[in-house]
């Protein structure tokens, strides 16, 4: 990722890469989970923690560099009209993308986007839509000036088979200033892939069952210090740079 | 409110948690009256099933009176006062696989579906107390449980029906009739079922309801054997026989039995140097799972015939005879069980008194004594069979 692998050598590359980082992970990583878990100890769980790391980080790849790109799919189980309208609806993207608070329409194409910034700030920019088909497509950009230059399209085909709706999203978010390239894992996720992969899943769920599931709230007995590493490394969570690796150091102190 | 907790291996404790609270427009909080402990609760409590946390509420056999309802619900559907069972799998009713009834398919329903794409490819659905992997529920060993998209999966009952009669409802009776119809039961067919579990008995009956001329049911324990035997089965005690494979070829004439069942799954028990081999691969952690009945089901099965699972495995498997399934032309049939098509049908039988699924009842006991009933149904000790919990009964005050 990070600055412009494109073409198609790039693509071929990457997908490689991306093979056999998941598999070489799953399988390292998945047994140093099972195995930490069904250990007794302190440094079991810590093991299982770790191990849970390795698996879940070796299929993405990090956000670094001054640009991320990120594009994903899914076929949602409604027809193509009633997926572009909600899409359409710019200020219902955040109940399904968690890295915005808020899109206001400003009217003209126009609309004001918010997104979680470092730190509980806030990034803000203006965007224009720049192309769009009824139940087909959408294209939109920022407007010029914008300190992170955004750019994002969504494509809307029927599936085969009359399984709904294939949605295709692509995203990318360019730093205009050096000092500006630590907002994009904070805006996009340290894994952009997997951001608009999760972005794409619930706006699945959100579309074939009015909601997302979740269990955020729930009740739960008392949980032990290493649950909240678990709790950091949970990609729903906006994170904080640097949080994740932090919350790794403390938890290899304490085992 | 009460609930018991997983805190660790073969570490369980009830705990005083808040209560839990609509998180979503389709959810329901039901206010539980009986829940039990499943074989499927052991792998859990030995530590076998990753991504568990302590802190976690287990459970996933319930049943009790809806207290409140989301807006996302309509009130034909489901509403406070309604007398329900829940299912284990939480199922959208929407997506690809609940349209086509693979109801444990649901492609909706697990928050970390990401965590079981990393081992299996695909998510199964969330699954209530059962690991962080299967959607990290709060599950139903206690006085109250959210349960999410409640206009698909509880199951609303007549009143006058004992809890005893329909708890089962829950996961056992239509998993064990699930195994049998992934048999693909023709009249006069033989049908082998390895272990008289909770799962192993229902899978007898079922059988037979389904048509099972001959069932042959293997275990060890007598106890469970006896039971097995009141509903018609004939037995195998395998740790009297030196090979049930062969045993069962002498019973069948030399054919082998027109279906093989596993209702034992990842922590079989066994003997000779295999069981050795998989008991120290797993204690070391290189192998997830003990596939002994498996390999057996596979090697006794005849030729053309069908092995169905509904013994849980976990992650990978050694030693399984790809030949023998290959050359034998063999079909397997699995899955976690596709609850919400067997609930309705079960219960029309119940009600017909076609079948009593409280005969598999070993134990009732509060929710208090959890701790000490899961060792005890894990060790079979007790003549143990299945306990349920009452989550009401005064016992102690919790920890
Ligand atoms: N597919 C599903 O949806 C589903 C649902 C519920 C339970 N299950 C699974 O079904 C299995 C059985 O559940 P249960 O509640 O009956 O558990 P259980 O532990 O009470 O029963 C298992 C039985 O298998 C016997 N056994 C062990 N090794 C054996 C061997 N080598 N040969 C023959 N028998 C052997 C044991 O003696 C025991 O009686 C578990 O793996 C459980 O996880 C699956
Ligand atoms: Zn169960
Ligand atoms: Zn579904």
């Amino acid at each position: 990722m990070g600055a412009n692998v494109e073409g198609e050598h790039g693509n071929e590359h990457h997908r490689q890469f991306r093979a056999i980082q998941r598999w070489s992970g799953m399988v390292g990583g998945g047994a140093l989970a099972v195995y930490g878990l069904t250990r007794r100890s302190r440094s079991g769980l810590a093991l299982a923690a770790a191990g849970g790391l390795v698996a879940y980080a070796s299929s993405k790849i990090p956000c670094e560099g001054m640009e991320a790109e990120a594009r994903n799919s899914v076929v949602v189980n409604v027809p193509a009209e009633q997926a572009f309208q909600f899409w359409r609806r710019l200020e219902n993207l955040p109940s399904f993308m968690r890295h915005l608070q808020s899109v206001t329409d400003l009217g003209n194409g126009r609309s004001r986007w918010i997104a979680f910034g470092p730190g509980g700030t806030e990034v803000t920019w203006d965007a224009e839509i720049v192309q769009e088909r009824d139940n087909e497509m959408i294209s939109w950009r920022s407007l010029p000036g914008s300190e992170v230059e955004v750019e994002g399209s969504v494509e809307f085909h029927q599936a085969a088979a009359n399984r709904g709706t294939q949605i295709d999203s692509k995203v990318h978010y360019k730093a205009t200033k050096q000092w500006l390239k630590a907002l994009l894992p904070t805006i996009l996720g340290r894994y952009p892939h997997f951001a608009v992969e999760q972005d794409l899943r619930r706006f699945k769920a959100l579309l074939e069952t009015g909601e997302t599931p979740t269990t955020e709230g729930q009740p739960h007995g008392r949980r032990s210090q290493l649950v909240g590493l678990s709790r950091v490394i949970d990609p729903n969570q906006p994170r904080k740079p640097g949080s994740y690796e932090r919350a790794l150091e403390g938890a290899r102190r304490r085992a | 409110m009460k609930a018991v907790c997983w805190m660790g291996r073969e570490k369980i404790s009830v705990e005083n948690v808040p209560d839990p609270a609509i998180l979503n427009a389709r959810d329901a909080i039901v206010k539980v009256t009986s829940t039990c402990i499943c074989g499927s609760d052991l792998h859990l409590y030995d530590g076998y099933i990753p991504t568990m946390q302590q802190g976690d509420i287990l459970g996933h056999e319930f049943m009790g009176e809806v207290v409140e309802v989301g807006r996302g619900i309509e009130n034909n559907k489901l509403k406070a006062g309604d007398r329900v069972v829940v299912p284990f799998t939480i199922a959208c009713g929407k997506c690809f696989f609940c349209e086509r009834q693979l109801w444990s398919c649901c492609d909706n329903s697990n928050p970390n579906y990401w965590i079981a794409e990393q081992l299996m490819g695909y998510s199964p659905s969330g699954l209530f107390g059962y690991s962080h992997m299967m959607g990290g529920y709060a599950g139903g060993q206690a006085q109250y449980v959210r349960v999410p998209f409640a206009d698909v999966g509880p199951l609303k009952l007549p009143d006058g029906i004992p809890d005893e009669k329909v708890i089962f409802l829950s996961d056992i009776f239509p998993t064990g009739y699930f195994g049998a119809v992934n048999c693909n039961i023709q009249p006069g067919d033989t049908v082998a079922i390895w272990g008289c579990g909770p799962v192993g008995q229902f899978a007898i009956r079922s059988a037979f309801l389904l048509g099972a001329e001959r069932v042959i049911a293997i275990d060890r324990f007598p106890y469970r054997l006896r039971m097995a035997k009141q509903a018609g089965a004939e037995t195998i005690n395998y740790e009297e026989c030196d090979d049930v494979v062969e045993a069962l070829k002498v019973m069948t004439g030399n054919i082998g039995p027109d279906s093989c069942m596993d209702a034992v799954g990842m922590e079989a028990h066994g003997k000779g140097f295999l069981y050795l081999l998989d008991k120290a691969k797993q204690a070391m952690r290189v192998e997830s799972d003990r596939p002994i009945v498996l390999r057996e089901c596979i090697q006794a099965c005849r030729k053309g015939g069908v092995v169905s699972v509904p013994g849980v495995y976990g992650g990978f498997d050694d030693t399984i005879p790809m030949g023998a399934f290959m050359n034998k032309a063999l079909t397997m049939k699995t899955g976690q069980t596709h609850m919400m098509s067997y609930m309705q049908p079960l219960l029309e039988r119940i009600q017909k008194e076609e079948i009593d699924p409280s005969f598999v009842i070993s134990h009732r006991v509060p929710i208090d004594s959890a701790p000490q009933m899961y060792k005890i149904f894990r060790d079979k000790e007790d003549q143990c069979t299945k306990v349920v919990l009452d989550p009401w009964a005064d016992g102690l005050a919790a920890a």
